[in-house]
């Protein structure tokens, strides 16, 4: 370590902070141009509303070439919009341009007086009340379920209960298995006093729920995001990209008590789904009942949602029709990345097709890495 | 480099050249810079206080626009800070001072801790403020209990008299008692001995056992997270040196940002996948939700003579609201049910 090193050179260091010093004022200049940042713009109009919560149908110039209209389901603990952040990268557009028949539930913002809403009110209430307003609307005996990450449990708990009333399930970067030790937020919520947080809080601040998110990667969230952002300074549209992505992250609703409480008891703590003991206000759930046809799909590089923490599904469910479909990003990516947009949507467009002809058609699975040993990709 | 000055000026004159290049811009924030309330010797972060006071001023849009400004000019002060909490170690190398035995000098541990605490909210004033506040409490706790102690010695001493049933012995206990809280609680908190006052009072001590257990948690997860970024910086450091030793010799300070960046990820995505972390830190949110709910238990205490409904109150109504609306939906499913 003796050696003199023309390392970190003075000139450049004065270039690189001088630079630095001109794109702060250029995004300045930038965000003040920039009047309003536009998400969910794909056209819908609301069919159904109770309490908070709204069922939206999309509209699409083309009729829809798959008979069976499909629900998407997503978490609780963010904006729907995620699916439709921006025009040319929205995957509610891909998949009614691939000709979906689509409706989407917008769970809302709880408040207070939402605190008592348990998983009860959310699978046996508005899931099920919107899907029986979906099979009357479509005049149809089954819809589709496309469940997304929490969204993709309440989906496959909701099939479980009611197959009878469920075509097609999909889920997409949804936990199952609660007992890995993968993820940091597995690992975390297992020494969660969730008793305390719902008793103290009533619903769960969005903000707090953000702070867990960040401190999965503090140095590049909090930090070197935002650093590297100034390098896209100049280009408006990828600003007002990164912006839409902003607003997304921190539009956090609060998390109704009751429900959180048991979501993390029952699945995060007790990993009572994937074993059969989940009661779900007075019914039973047991994820043999689930006897349609399953596309399963998770993300190879989930830092939320581990892929240990879905792929087991397909190993308990009832159904003959099964597809495990691995997707090479991370839990964002599977919906807004470039590959999604070219191999995800029309994957899941082409799967559901083949089903709604006729059932129990096996779909190939692009991805090659896809061939694990439990040969997902394929019908098992 | 060969002083500060000379840093600080190419750095002031590189600025000036990018202001000139935004003249609308900089208009409106000269005003700011004219009559700016933040005062520093650094006029690349004098700049960015004037341009945040200028735009969170003036700007009427959404919030998220805000909270993105906000974040990317503390971030690149973040950025900025890196470079001067770790410039005696460049400077090390370039003046060939370093060595593996002195390599630890040229970094300060306080600037570093400083980073973690920016990073992670830790509110340094805080925290000293309350453990300021816990001890003088614990000192006059002292005070408090002596008259207690002598009371029950004095019970003590009646008691012999109490079991031989001497109605006078059990008066003469109560007293002792009284006096004992006429001379700490009714001093200390001008309350009266008996009543709701008193429920205020041992809410108030529970209160602050519990903030107790609270700061004494943080400490601990503190210590945890300055251990590991002090571990971080080590590794930074001999990250570097092996550069060196490989001579690669054209790192940028953009490199080194990278290199700091992902080596702190590693490092603390090593502390969290622990089990002793997600206990202490699961610990830490206990201490601070129990805390927090004696804190409102006190305050309704204090609020409930007045005519508004509390949190409490609301928690009732809510839940009957809830109970209500489900019990609505039931019969409602059921009338159409037997319509059809």
């Amino acid at each position: 370590m003796s050696k003199a090193m023309p390392i970190f050179d003075p000139k450049s260091i004065m270039k690189n902070f001088g630079d630095l010093n001109s794109k702060l004022i250029k995004g300045t200049e930038m965000l003040s141009d920039i009047n309003e940042i536009d998400v969910g713009t794909a056209p819908k109009e609301l069919v159904y509303e109770e309490d908070k919560i709204q069922l939206f149908h999309y509209k699409s110039d083309k009729k829809p070439s798959n008979k069976t209209p499909v629900l998407i389901v997503y978490a609780l603990v963010n904006r729907y919009y995620m699916l439709d952040i921006q025009p040319d990268r929205s995957f509610i557009r891909n998949l009614l341009d691939q000709g979906l028949d689509l409706y989407i539930i917008d769970w809302g913002y709880p408040t207070q007086m939402d605190r008592y809403l348990s998983m009860d009110d959310y699978i046996n209430g508005y899931l099920n009340n919107c899907v029986d307003v979906i099979r009357q609307d479509a005049n149809t005996e089954k819809v589709s379920l496309m469940g997304i990450c929490q969204g993709g449990t309440f989906s496959t708990i909701y099939s479980a209960l009611y197959p009878e009333k469920v075509k097609n399930l999909v889920t997409l970067v949804a936990p199952f298995d609660f007992s890995t030790n993968e993820g940091l937020l597995f690992n975390w919520s297992k020494h969660l006093d969730i008793d305390a947080l719902v008793d103290n809080y009533g619903v769960i601040p969005g903000d707090l729920m953000n702070v867990g998110f960040l401190m999965l990667m503090p140095f590049n969230l909090n930090i070197k995001k935002y650093v590297d952002m100034l390098e896209l300074i100049d280009d408006k549209d990828k600003l007002l990209n990164f912006l839409r992505m902003e607003k997304w992250i921190f539009d956090s609703p609060g998390q109704a008590g009751e429900c959180i409480r048991q979501f993390i008891k029952d699945c995060y703590q007790g990993n009572k789904l994937i074993e059969n003991k989940l009661v779900v206000g007075d019914k039973k759930v047991d994820l043999k009942n689930i006897n349609m046809p399953l596309l399963n799909i998770f993300a190879s590089g989930d830092h939320l949602v581990p892929p240990a923490a879905t792929k087991p599904l397909n190993d308990v469910v009832g159904s003959q029709d099964k597809t495990l479909y691995e997707f090479q990003g991370g839990h964002i990516g599977v919906f807004v990345g470039s590959r999604s947009q070219k191999e995800l949507a029309p994957a899941i467009y082409k799967w559901l097709n083949e089903r709604d002809a006729t059932s129990g058609v096996k779909i190939e699975n692009k991805s090659k890495s896809n061939q694990t040993k439990k040969g997902q990709g394929e019908k098992k | 480099m060969s002083n500060t000055n000379e840093f600080f000026d190419l750095w002031l004159k590189a600025q000036n050249q990018a202001l000139e290049a935004t003249k609308a811009v900089s208009e409106q924030m000269q005003t700011y810079i004219n009559n700016g309330t933040k005062t520093t010797n650094n006029p690349f972060e004098f700049w960015q206080n004037s341009a945040l006071d200028a735009f969170t001023n003036t700007q009427n849009k959404e919030k998220i626009f805000k909270d993105v400004l906000v974040k990317t000019f503390s971030n690149s002060k973040t950025y900025q800070k890196l470079y001067e909490i770790w410039q005696p170690y460049f400077k090390a190398i370039q003046n060939k001072s370093l060595n593996t035995n002195n390599y630890k000098n040229f970094l300060d541990p306080v600037e570093i801790k400083k980073l973690v605490d920016d990073l992670f909210n830790f509110d340094a004033d805080y925290f000293n403020e309350l453990q300021s506040q816990l001890k003088k409490f614990s000192s006059n706790a002292e005070q408090m209990t002596k008259p207690w102690m002598d009371a029950t010695q004095k019970n003590i001493n009646l008691f012999p008299e109490f079991i031989d049933g001497q109605p006078e012995s059990f008066q003469q206990m109560f007293q002792n008692i009284h006096a004992a809280f006429d001379k700490t609680f009714v001093k200390n908190m001008h309350a009266p001995a008996v009543g709701k006052d008193r429920e205020k009072v041992e809410l108030m001590l529970k209160f602050i056992d519990d903030l107790s257990i609270y700061t004494s948690k943080n400490a601990e997860f503190q210590h945890a997270m300055y251990v590991t970024g002090l571990s971080a910086t080590e590794k930074v450091i001999e990250a570097i040196a092996q550069k060196i030793e490989q001579d690669e010799d054209n790192i940028q300070f953009e490199d080194f940002f990278n290199l700091w960046i992902d080596t702190n990820e590693k490092t603390y995505y090593s502390l969290f996948q622990t089990k002793e972390y997600s206990v202490l830190k699961g610990d830490l949110v206990q201490a601070g939700l129990n805390a927090r709910k004696k804190y409102f238990e006190l305050t309704e205490t204090y609020l409930s003579d007045l005519p508004i409904a509390l949190r409490s109150e609301m928690n009732d109504l809510y839940k009957t609201v809830y109970e209500l609306r489900k019990r609505i939906k039931l019969l409602e499913k059921q009338i159409k049910e037997q319509k059809a």
